[in-house]
C-alpha cells in the first residue's frame, strides 16, 4: 500500500516537473527564436500642458530654443525649458532650463532655474534618473531623463577565426559572422543628447525657422514618466515599464538661422552663465521694455450701411476685418475716422456693433465742421475704450457699450 | 526513484514556476494611455507662400535719414492677381498691405515703449517684395526718428526679422 501511494506521488511529481520543465522551454523559445511572436503593449505618456496655479495659464511642458548658427556669426545653441512644479503640493511653477553652447571651445552644458520670470544658475544641477514633477490631466507624476541606449562593438578574435573556418568546411558556417566577439554596453542618455535630439528636431520641422509649436514629441528614449503617491514616494518603474513606451511632450518652439551673439536672445537671458554677454556688435545704448505693433485704421477701412429713413450712411468694419485682427496678439489699433473726407456723403455715425469685441487702442472721430456723429447700440462694446477723442463732432451715445 | 531524481525534479519544478509566471505576464500586457493628446492653439499657423529669414536686416544710409536694405532671394511663381496676400513682419501684421500682379507693399510699425510705459521710439518699416522672373528681390525702408533705426537693430538682435507673405483668406 505505501509502496503505491509512493508510486502514486512520484508519477504525480514526474507529470509536474515535465509540465512546468515544458513552460520553461515555450519561454526560453520566446526569449529566444520566437521573440517576434511575443504579443507586445503600447503605453503612451501624453505631458502635454502644466497649469500655472497662480495664474491659471496653460504652458507647454517643454520650451525650446535653437540658434544653429547656420550663417556662423555666433555660438550654436541649444536651449530646453521643462516647466514643473517646485514640489508634489504643486504651488508654483518652478521651471528647469538646459543649455548647450557649442562653440570653438567645445561643448558645455549650463543649468538654469527660472521663477517668477527670473532666469538663475541653479543651485541643483539635475543628472539621470532626477525626478521633475509635471501633471497629467490633474494626477502628479514624475518626469526624469532616465533613458539608456546600447552599442555593440565588434572585435577580430583570431581562436574563433581559426575554429570557424575548419568548421564551416563541414558545417558552411558563416566565417565572416562567427570570426568576432560582439560586445555590448549599456549606456545612459545624458541632457546633452537630449538637446541635441532636440535640436535635431527643431532642424528637421517643416515648420523652418521661426517661433512654432510642435504638439506631440515622442521623446520616451530618452524621458520617463514616474507615477508618484500622496505621500511624494516615487514608483519604482516608470508607467508601462516592460512595454514600449511613448512620451509624448508639447514643445514650443524659437528655430533660428543665426548664431546666439547676444544674451537677450537665449529664454534664460543668459549665455554660458553670462548674461551681460554680447558680441553682436549692437550698442547696447538703446532698450525698451516692451514692443507692440500699431495698427492704424481711417474711415477708407469701414464699411456703410445706408439707411433710407435717415437719408444717411452708418459706419462699421466688416465681419472679415474684425476676425482677421483679432488673430494678431500684441497688435495696438488706433483709429482715426474723419468725416470729412467723405465728401458729399451723409455720414451719420458709427452702425450697430461697429467695433464689437474687438481691442481698440484709441478712436478720434473729426471733421472739419461742427457736427453730430451717432454712437448707435454696441458699437463700441467689449472694445476697451475708454475715451474718444473729437475734433467738432458732438457724439450721440445711443447706448454704444461705452461711456463717452 | 534515488534522491537525487527528487532534488532535480525540485529544480525543475521550482525553474518552471518562474517560468510560468513570466509567460503569464509576458502573454498578459495590455497598452495604456496616460493623458490626453491636445494640440496648443497658435494664431501664429498661418498658410504662407513665401517667408523671408533675414536674421537682421542691414540697414545703410546715405543721408542718416531714410535707412534701406535691397535683399534678393530665388525667383518664385507669384499670383498677385488671384488671390490676396498680408505681409507679416515676425508675425506683426502690414494690415494695409496692397498685393498688385507681382507685388506686395506693405508697412509694419513697431511701438517700443520705456520702463514706465511711455512710448521711447517708433519704427515704421516699409517692405516692397517685387517678383521677377529672374529674382525676388525684397526692398526695405525705415525713417529714422528717434533713434527708431537703433532700437529696430536691437529689437531684430533679439527677435530677428521674419518677413512672410501669407494669404489672407488662411488667416
Amino acid at each position: 500500500m505505501k509502496d503505491i501511494a509512493i508510486r502514486i506521488v512520484n508519477i504525480a511529481l514526474v507529470v509536474v516537473t515535465v509540465f512546468l520543465t515544458l513552460m520553461s522551454g515555450v519561454l526560453l523559445y520566446y526569449k529566444t527564436i520566437g521573440k517576434d511572436k511575443v504579443p507586445s503593449a503600447i503605453t503612451s505618456t501624453y505631458a502635454t500642458t502644466v497649469e500655472d496655479p497662480q495664474t491659471g495659464e496653460q504652458l507647454p511642458t517643454i520650451e525650446a530654443n535653437y540658434y544653429s548658427n547656420r550663417n556662423d556669426n555666433g555660438y550654436e545653441v541649444i536651449e530646453l525649458l521643462f516647466n514643473c512644479y517646485s514640489g508634489i503640493s504643486k504651488q508654483a511653477i518652478y521651471s528647469r532650463g538646459f543649455q548647450l553652447v557649442i562653440n570653438e571651445d567645445g561643448t558645455k552644458l549650463y543649468q538654469y532655474n527660472r521663477y517668477d520670470g527670473v532666469n538663475f544658475e541653479t543651485g541643483h544641477e539635475y543628472e539621470w534618473g532626477d525626478i521633475m514633477v509635471i501633471d497629467i490631466n490633474g494626477t502628479t507624476y514624475g518626469v526624469a531623463l532616465d533613458g539608456t541606449y546600447t552599442v555593440t562593438t565588434k572585435n577580430f578574435n583570431l581562436g574563433k577565426a581559426i575554429w570557424h573556418t575548419i568548421s564551416g568546411l563541414f558545417t558552411g558556417w558563416n566565417y565572416e559572422e562567427n570570426a568576432y566577439n560582439y560586445d555590448t554596453k549599456t549606456y545612459e542618455y545624458t541632457f546633452e543628447d537630449l538637446l541635441i535630439k532636440a535640436g535635431q528636431i527643431l532642424k528637421s520641422s517643416s515648420n523652418g525657422t521661426g517661433d512654432s509649436v510642435i504638439s506631440l514629441v515622442d521623446l520616451g528614449d530618452f524621458l520617463h514618466i514616474y507615477e508618484i503617491d500622496e505621500n511624494g514616494q516615487v514608483s519604482g518603474e516608470p508607467v508601462g515599464n516592460r512595454t514600449l513606451t511613448n512620451s509624448y511632450f508639447t514643445m514650443q518652439t524659437h528655430y533660428d538661422n543665426r548664431g546666439m551673439v547676444w544674451a537677450k536672445q537665449s529664454m534664460f537671458g543668459s549665455v554660458a552663465g553670462d548674461s551681460q554677454f554680447n558680441i553682436s556688435g549692437i550698442a547696447d545704448n538703446v532698450d525698451y521694455w516692451k514692443v507692440t505693433s500699431e495698427v492704424r485704421l481711417t474711415e477708407q477701412d469701414f464699411v456703410a450701411r445706408y439707411l433710407t429713413s435717415e437719408n444717411g450712411y452708418y459706419y462699421a468694419l466688416s465681419t472679415e476685418k474684425i476676425n482677421e485682427l483679432k488673430n494678431f496678439e500684441n497688435i495696438e489699433i488706433n483709429i482715426d475716422f474723419n468725416i470729412s473726407n467723405f465728401e458729399e456723403v451723409n455720414v451719420l455715425g458709427l452702425d450697430y456693433y461697429a467695433l464689437y469685441g474687438l481691442k481698440i487702442n484709441s478712436l478720434t472721430i473729426s471733421s472739419t465742421t461742427q457736427r453730430d456723429f451717432k454712437l448707435l447700440v454696441g458699437s463700441l462694446k467689449d472694445t476697451g475704450l475708454t475715451s474718444i477723442e473729437t475734433n467738432n463732432v458732438n457724439l450721440v451715445n445711443i447706448n454704444s457699450g461705452v461711456s463717452v | 526513484m534515488k534522491w537525487y531524481w527528487y532534488l532535480i525534479c525540485a529544480v525543475l519544478i521550482v525553474v518552471g514556476i518562474f517560468s510560468s509566471i513570466e509567460l503569464v505576464e509576458m502573454f498578459n500586457v495590455s497598452s495604456k494611455e496616460y493623458g490626453t493628446a491636445i494640440t496648443i492653439e497658435t494664431k501664429n499657423n498661418y498658410d504662407e507662400i513665401a517667408k523671408y529669414d533675414f536674421g537682421t536686416i542691414g540697414l545703410d544710409s546715405e543721408d542718416y535719414i531714410t535707412f534701406s536694405n535691397v535683399t534678393t532671394f530665388a525667383p518664385m511663381e507669384f499670383d498677385g492677381e488671384n488671390k490676396d496676400y498680408i505681409l507679416l513682419f515676425n508675425d506683426q501684421p502690414a494690415v494695409n498691405t496692397v498685393v498688385t500682379n507681382g507685388k506686395v507693399v506693405g508697412d509694419v510699425n513697431l511701438v517700443f515703449y520705456g520702463l514706465d510705459g511711455e512710448v521711447v521710439s517708433k519704427a515704421e518699416l516699409n517692405f516692397v517684395i517685387e517678383y521677377f522672373a529672374s529674382q525676388t528681390k525684397v526692398t526695405t525702408t525705415i525713417t529714422n526718428n528717434n533713434d527708431s533705426v537703433s532700437y529696430l537693430e536691437t529689437y531684430m538682435g533679439i527677435n530677428g526679422a521674419l518677413l512672410k507673405v501669407v494669404e489672407r483668406s488662411s488667416l
